[in-house]
C-alpha cells in the first residue's frame, strides 16, 4: 500500500517514482487492489486489464532503471472516461452499439499520457455516450457516489470522479458537454477542469456534440488538476477546433491569485431553486476570497435560464449527425434483420432510451420546416449568451457560484423526468455554449455528509488563471482532500 | 405546338489532390479496395476532419476559371442522410454559402459563333465510396477508396437549348477545367459525373416546364444521347397531354433510355446544418487575389496568343490546345529555341501522330512522352545543319519517341546521318559518272533536269545518306554547266 | 409532435420504435419541446447564430498523403467483413 501522502497526490506520486523511492508497479499494485476491493460496491470502471496494466507499469520501471526519468506523470496510474479512445483496448461510450468495439488509434490525450510515462488504468463509466448527469444512462448499470452508495456520483463522467474520489486512480479524464466533469467532481467532493474549448485536442474523443465537448482532468487537488491539464492541453493538427497557444503551467500554479481579483456574483446563482446548504457553502468561499484580498462584483446573467434549452437544442441537433455514424456497417455489433433499413434499424436498437430521445429532439430541431424556430433559434441565444458572458468579463476576472443546485441526489430519484435530469446542468452549461473554461473544486459538506462543489467560470483561455484562483482557494478552504478509506452508505 | 428543351448540367469534378478532402489517404482512382482507408474516412469514432490546402486552392482555380464571385470566408455544412457507402452518416458540403458563385462560361456552338451560359454555385464537398452489386448476391460491398474525396460541383444555370450546347457546353467545361489544373475530367476514372435536368416547354413560353433529374450519364457522347431520349420522351407525354413528374431517373447505356429511380424513403429531408468540426474559415482577399494572379492560362487565351504572338494558323492552335500537356509541351519546345511554327508542325505531324497510333486516340497523354522539348529540338538542329534529311529526322523522332535514346544517338543507331564528307562522296560521284554514261551526255547536251537524275543516282548509291547539297555541288564540279 | 410526426423523425434518424415506444417517446418529446419553447422569450432578431463559439477558425492541412498504418485492416473491424470490402443487404440502385 502507498503512504496516505502519497495516494492523495499525484504530483507526490510522480515525484516519488521519479526519485525512485517508489516503483510504477507498486502504485499500479496499490490502484488495483482498492479497485479490486471496493469496485464491486462503486462501478467506477467498465473496462479494467489488470495484467496490461502492471506490465505497463513494469514497462516504466524498467525505462527508470535505464536511467530514463523524463515524462511528468512517470509511472502515474490515470483512470480514463470510457468515451475516449483507446488503441487496444475497448472503448464503448457505455453502449450496446459499441460493445467490443477497440479502437485502432489512440486519442490525443492518451498519446499525451503515454508520452508523459502515465499508466492507462482503465476505462471508467459514463452516461451512454455521455448523455445524462448520473450515469444512471450506462448501459452497464449505473456508478455510485463513493461518499453515499445510494447515490448518483454525477455525470456524465461519473465513473471517472468515483474513481477518484475513492482512491482508484489519482488523476482521471473526463468530458465536458454541459456540465460532465464539473458536475460529478462536485457530487463527488474532488477536482474537475473543463478547459477552454478547443485547449485540449478532441481528436478521439467520441463526440457527442462537438461545438461543445472538451477533454478534461479531474484530481482530487488543483496541483494535481493542473499536472494533468500541463499533460493533455496544446494544439493538435488533427482537431480542426484546436487552438494554438500553450497552456500557461507556471502561471497555473502561482500564488496569490486572490489579491485584488475582481470575482463576479451573479444574482441569478443564489435563486431559491438553489439548495440552501449549496448557497451557504458557496458564501463562505465569498468570505474566504474576500478575507484573501478579492472583491466581489454584483452581475446579472439574466440570460442563465435560457441556457439549458438552449443547451439541449444545441447539443441534440449535432448528437442527432454524429451519432449517424452508429449503423453496423463498419465497426461495433451488427443486427441483420432483412434488408438493409431493417439492419439499421435493429442495430441502432441497442440504443438507450436518452439516446435515442436526444437523436430523435435533434433530428427534429434540424427537420425541414423547423430549423429556424429550433436549431436557429439555439444559436442566436447561444450568440447572446456569449455576448452576456464578454460584457460580464469587462466588469470582473471571472464569475463564481455553485456547480449544482444541490448535492448528489438518490440513484433513480430523476431517472424517469429528462427535464428534471436537465436542469442539472443549469449552471454548467452556460460556459460550455460560449467556449468558457470553468472549474468545479470541492468548498465543503452538506449535514449529511454529501460534497459540495463551487464553480469558477473564466473568459476564454483563462484557464491557467482559474486553477490559480482555484488553488488559492483551496488553500484558504482548508479541507481535507483525502480519497475516501472506503466507500460508504453500503 | 412545337417544343423547346431546357437543360442545365450538374457537374462533379474531382479535385487533383494527392490527399483526400479531410484526412490524409491518398485520393487517386485505384487501388485495392479499402487500401486508401483511415479512422477520418471510415467514420471510426472520435476521428476528425482537417481541410486540405490545395483543394481549396484547387476549387477557388476553377472558380476563377469560370468567371465566379468568390466567398472570402466559408463554412461546411453536413447534409445528413444514410447510406452505407456514406461513413459518417452525412457528407461534408457546402449549402448556402459556396465558395464561388455566379460564374459563366463561353462555349463555340456547331452553327459558328459562341455562347455564355451562366454557372449558379460552385462548392466543395467530399465524394462517398462505392457499393459493388455483385450478380446473383443479395448483398452489396462497399469499397471506401472514394470516400472523402475532394469534389467539387459546379452548377450550371438552365441556359442550354439542345443536347448538341450541352455537349459542347461539357467539353467547353472539361477543358477549362484541365487548363486551369484544376480536376483531371476523366469520365471513365470518375473523376469528372455529369448530371443533367431537363424540361421541355412549348417555345416562347417563359415559365419552365416540370424538371426532370438524369443520372448516371457514363460518358461524354451518352450525354447527348441521354438527353436525346428524354426530350422525346417528355416531348411524347406532353404531345399525349400527360403531366411530366418531377423525378430522378437513370440512363441506362445499353438501352440509351433512362427509367425512373425509386424514390428514396425520407423524401430528402438532408437536415443540413454547419460542420461543428469545422468552424469557419478565411479564404481571404489575399489567397483569392494571388490565385487569380497565379491562375494558368486558359486555352482561349492560349489560341488568342499563339496567333497574335506566333502567326500559328486557328487550326494549329487547336490542335495544340486541345489538352493542357499539348500546349505546355509545344511551350517548352518553342523555349528551347525551336521556332514557333516548325515547332507546332513536329508536334502536330509526328508526336500527336505518334500517341495516336500507340494509344489509339490523339488525346493520349502527351505528358507520358519519352523525349524532352529540348531533345525535340536538337533533332531539328541536325536537319537544319543538313546532319539529316527531313525523312531522315521524322525516322529519328520516331525512334527517339519509342526508346527516349537522344537525337544524336537514335540518328547514329539507325545510321541515318548524312554523308558530308566530300572525299567519301567523291568515289562514288565518280562512279555515277561513268558508269551513268547516256544521262551524262544527255547533261553535257544541255538538258539540265539530267543533273538530277545523277543526284538520284548518287543518293541510291550512298543509301540516302549523302547530303543532295554537297552532292550537287560535288556533279556541278565534275561536270560544269549543262551543255559545257 | 403526434405519433406520426415520431414515426417520421425516428425514420429519418433511422430509429426502429414499437408503437408503445413511439407513444411514449411523443409525449416526451412534447413535454421537452413545450419546455425550450422558453426561448421564444429571447428577443435574437438580427443576431448571428453562433454555430461554434466566438472567433474560431478553422485550419488548411498540406496537402499531403500518408497512409494510415494498422496491424491490422480496418475491414476487419466489420462484422461484415468480405474479403477487402464491407458486406451489407443489398441496397438498390
Ligand atoms: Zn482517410
Amino acid at each position: 500500500m502507498l503512504p496516505p501522502e502519497l495516494s492523495r497526490s499525484a504530483t507526490a506520486l510522480a515525484a516519488a517514482i521519479r526519485s525512485g523511492h517508489v516503483r510504477a508497479r507498486d502504485a499500479a499494485d496499490h490502484f488495483l487492489a482498492r479497485i479490486a476491493r471496493h469496485d464491486g460496491a462503486v462501478h467506477a470502471f467498465l473496462h479494467l486489464d489488470p495484467v496490461q496494466v502492471r506490465a505497463d507499469a513494469d514497462a516504466i520501471d524498467a525505462r527508470i532503471a535505464r536511467g530514463d526519468r523524463t515524462g511528468a506523470l512517470l509511472g502515474v496510474p490515470v483512470a480514463i472516461k470510457d468515451n475516449l479512445c483507446t488503441r487496444g483496448l475497448p472503448t464503448t461510450c457505455a453502449s450496446q452499439i459499441l460493445v467490443g468495439y477497440t479502437p485502432p488509434y489512440d486519442a490525443h490525450v492518451i498519446e499525451r499520457i503515454k508520452a508523459a510515462g502515465g499508466v492507462i488504468l482503465g476505462k471508467t463509466n459514463l452516461d451512454e455516450f455521455a448523455m445524462g448527469a448520473s450515469t444512471e444512462n450506462s448501459s452497464f448499470g449505473a456508478s455510485r457516489n463513493p461518499h453515499d452508495l445510494k447515490r448518483v456520483p454525477g455525470g456524465s463522467s461519473g465513473g471517472s470522479a468515483a474513481a477518484v474520489a475513492a482512491g482508484f486512480a489519482p488523476l482521471a479524464l473526463g468530458s465536458d458537454t454541459g456540465g460532465s466533469v464539473r458536475q460529478p467532481a462536485a457530487l463527488c467532493g474532488i477536482v474537475g477542469h473543463r478547459p477552454t474549448y478547443g485547449a485540449v485536442s478532441r481528436y478521439g474523443l467520441i463526440a457527442f456534440a462537438s461545438s461543445l465537448d472538451q477533454v478534461g482532468p479531474m484530481a482530487l487537488n488543483v496541483e494535481d488538476c493542473t499536472l494533468l491539464m500541463d499533460v493533455i492541453a496544446g494544439h493538435d493538427e488533427r482537431d480542426s477546433t484546436s487552438r494554438a497557444g500553450a497552456f500557461d503551467g507556471v502561471g497555473a500554479r502561482r500564488d496569490g491569485a486572490l489579491t485584488g481579483l475582481r470575482i463576479g456574483v451573479p444574482a441569478e446563482y443564489h435563486s431559491d431553486g438553489v439548495d440552501a446548504e449549496v448557497r451557504a457553502a458557496v458564501q463562505r468561499v465569498e468570505q474566504l476570497a474576500v478575507a484573501a484580498g478579492a472583491r466581489l462584483v454584483p452581475l446579472a446573467l439574466p440570460l442563465t435560464e435560457y441556457a439549458i434549452p438552449t443547451y439541449y437544442l444545441v447539443v441534440t441537433s449535432e448528437a442527432s449527425s454524429n451519432l449517424a455514424r452508429f449503423d453496423g456497417v463498419r465497426y461495433g455489433p451488427r443486427d441483420e434483420a432483412g434488408d438493409l433499413a431493417g439492419m439499421y434499424g435493429a442495430t441502432r436498437r441497442r440504443f438507450g432510451d436518452e439516446v435515442k430521445r436526444r437523436i430523435m429532439l435533434g433530428t427534429y430541431a434540424l427537420s425541414s420546416g423547423y430549423y429556424d424556430a429550433y436549431y436557429k433559434k439555439a444559436l442566436q441565444v447561444r450568440q447572446r449568451i456569449g455576448e452576456e458572458f464578454a460584457k460580464a468579463f469587462e466588469q470582473c476576472d471571472l464569475v463564481l457560484g455553485p456547480t449544482t443546485p444541490t448535492p448528489a441526489f438518490p440513484l433513480g430519484e430523476k431517472s424517469d423526468d429528462p427535464v428534471q435530469m436537465y436542469l442539472c446542468d443549469v449552471f454548467t452549461a452556460p460556459a460550455p455554449l460560449a467556449g468558457l473554461p470553468a472549474l468545479s473544486i470541492p468548498c465543503g459538506r452538506s449535514k449529511s455528509g454529501l460534497p459540495i462543489g463551487v464553480q469558477l467560470q473564466g473568459p476564454s483561455g483563462a484557464d491557467a488563471r482559474l486553477l490559480a484562483v482555484a488553488r488559492a482557494l483551496e488553500r484558504a478552504l482548508a479541507l481535507d482532500l483525502s480519497p475516501l478509506e472506503s466507500p460508504r452508505g453500503a | 405546338m412545337e417544343l423547346e428543351p431546357v437543360i442545365g448540367l450538374e457537374v462533379h469534378c474531382q479535385l487533383a489532390t494527392r490527399s483526400k478532402l479531410f484526412c490524409r489517404c491518398v485520393a487517386d482512382f485505384g487501388g485495392t479496395p479499402n487500401s486508401r482507408i483511415c479512422p477520418v474516412c471510415t467514420a471510426q469514432p472520435g476521428a476528425l476532419p482537417v481541410l486540405n490546402e490545395q483543394a481549396l486552392a484547387l476549387a477557388l482555380n476553377a472558380g476563377l476559371a469560370l468567371h465566379c464571385t468568390i466567398r472570402d470566408q466559408i463554412k461546411f455544412d453536413r447534409k445528413n442522410y444514410y447510406y452505407p457507402d456514406l461513413p459518417k452518416g452525412y457528407q461534408i458540403s457546402q449549402f448556402d454559402e459556396p465558395l464561388c458563385e455566379w460564374g459563366e462560361l463561353e462555349f463555340e456552338l456547331e452553327k459558328g459563333g459562341t455562347k455564355v451560359a451562366k454557372i449558379r454555385r460552385i462548392h466543395m464537398e467530399e465524394d462517398a465510396g462505392k457499393a459493388l452489386h455483385p450478380d446473383g448476391a443479395n448483398v452489396s460491398l462497399v469499397d471506401l477508396n472514394r470516400a472523402g474525396v475532394p469534389l467539387v460541383e459546379i452548377v450550371g444555370m438552365p441556359d442550354l437549348c439542345s443536347p448538341a450546347e450541352a455537349s459542347a457546353y461539357l467539353q467547353t467545361l472539361r477543358r477549362t477545367l484541365r487548363f486551369a489544373g484544376v480536376s483531371e475530367c476523366d469520365m471513365e476514372k470518375g473523376s469528372l459525373r455529369c448530371d443533367a435536368n431537363i424540361s421541355v416547354r412549348p417555345k416562347g413560353q417563359e415559365k419552365l416546364g416540370t424538371k426532370v433529374e438524369v443520372k448516371n450519364i457514363n460518358s461524354f457522347k451518352n450525354v447527348e444521347r441521354a438527353l436525346m431520349f428524354e426530350i422525346a420522351r417528355q416531348s411524347e407525354m406532353v404531345a399525349r397531354g400527360e403531366p411530366i413528374v418531377q423525378e430522378t431517373r437513370s440512363f441506362r447505356d445499353t438501352e440509351g433510355s433512362t427509367i425512373a429511380m425509386r424514390k428514396k424513403e425520407d423524401a430528402h429531408d438532408y437536415r443540413y446544418f454547419p460542420d461543428p468540426d469545422l468552424p469557419l474559415f478565411d479564404v481571404g482577399r489575399n489567397r483569392i487575389e494571388q490565385a487569380r494572379a497565379a491562375l494558368p492560362e486558359g486555352f482561349v487565351a492560349k489560341r488568342r496568343r499563339y496567333q497574335a504572338s506566333w502567326g500559328l494558323t486557328d487550326y494549329d492552335t487547336r490542335v495544340l490546345t486541345e489538352e493542357p500537356a499539348t500546349a505546355l509541351f509545344f511551350e517548352s519546345v518553342v523555349a528551347a529555341g525551336l521556332s514557333p511554327k516548325s515547332a507546332a508542325n513536329w508536334i502536330q505531324g509526328e508526336v500527336l501522330a505518334f500517341l495516336g497510333e500507340t494509344k489509339g486516340s490523339t488525346k493520349s497523354d502527351i505528358s507520358e512522352l519519352k523525349i524532352t522539348a529540348t531533345e525535340l529540338h536538337a533533332l531539328v538542329q541536325m536537319e537544319e545543319r543538313g546532319e539529316l534529311s527531313h525523312q531522315a529526322a521524322k525516322k529519328v523522332l520516331r525512334r527517339m519517341l519509342e526508346t527516349g535514346v537522344d537525337a544524336q544517338n537514335s540518328a547514329v543507331a539507325l545510321d541515318l546521318l548524312q554523308i558530308r564528307d566530300s572525299g567519301a562522296l567523291a568515289a562514288t560521284i565518280d562512279e555515277v559518272i561513268s558508269t551513268e554514261t547516256k544521262v551524262v551526255a544527255d547533261y553535257r547536251g544541255g538538258k539540265e533536269t539530267a543533273l538530277n537524275a545523277l543526284l538520284g543516282r548518287a543518293m541510291r548509291a550512298t543509301k540516302g545518306k549523302g547530303d543532295p547539297n554537297l552532292i550537287r555541288e560535288l556533279l556541278l564540279q565534275k561536270l560544269g554547266k549543262p551543255g559545257s | 409532435m403526434d405519433v406520426r410526426e415520431a414515426q417520421k423523425i425516428a425514420g429519418l434518424s433511422r430509429l426502429s420504435l414499437t408503437e408503445a415506444e413511439l407513444t411514449r417517446m411523443a409525449g416526451q418529446l412534447t413535454a421537452i419541446l413545450g419546455y425550450f419553447q422558453k426561448l421564444s422569450e429571447v428577443p435574437t432578431d438580427g443576431v448571428a447564430p453562433a454555430s461554434h463559439p466566438a472567433d474560431m477558425r478553422s485550419p488548411l492541412r498540406p496537402d499531403v498523403a500518408a497512409p494510415f498504418v494498422t496491424k491490422d485492416p480496418l475491414v476487419q473491424l466489420s462484422r461484415g467483413a468480405e474479403g477487402e470490402l464491407y458486406r451489407v443487404p443489398r441496397v438498390l440502385e
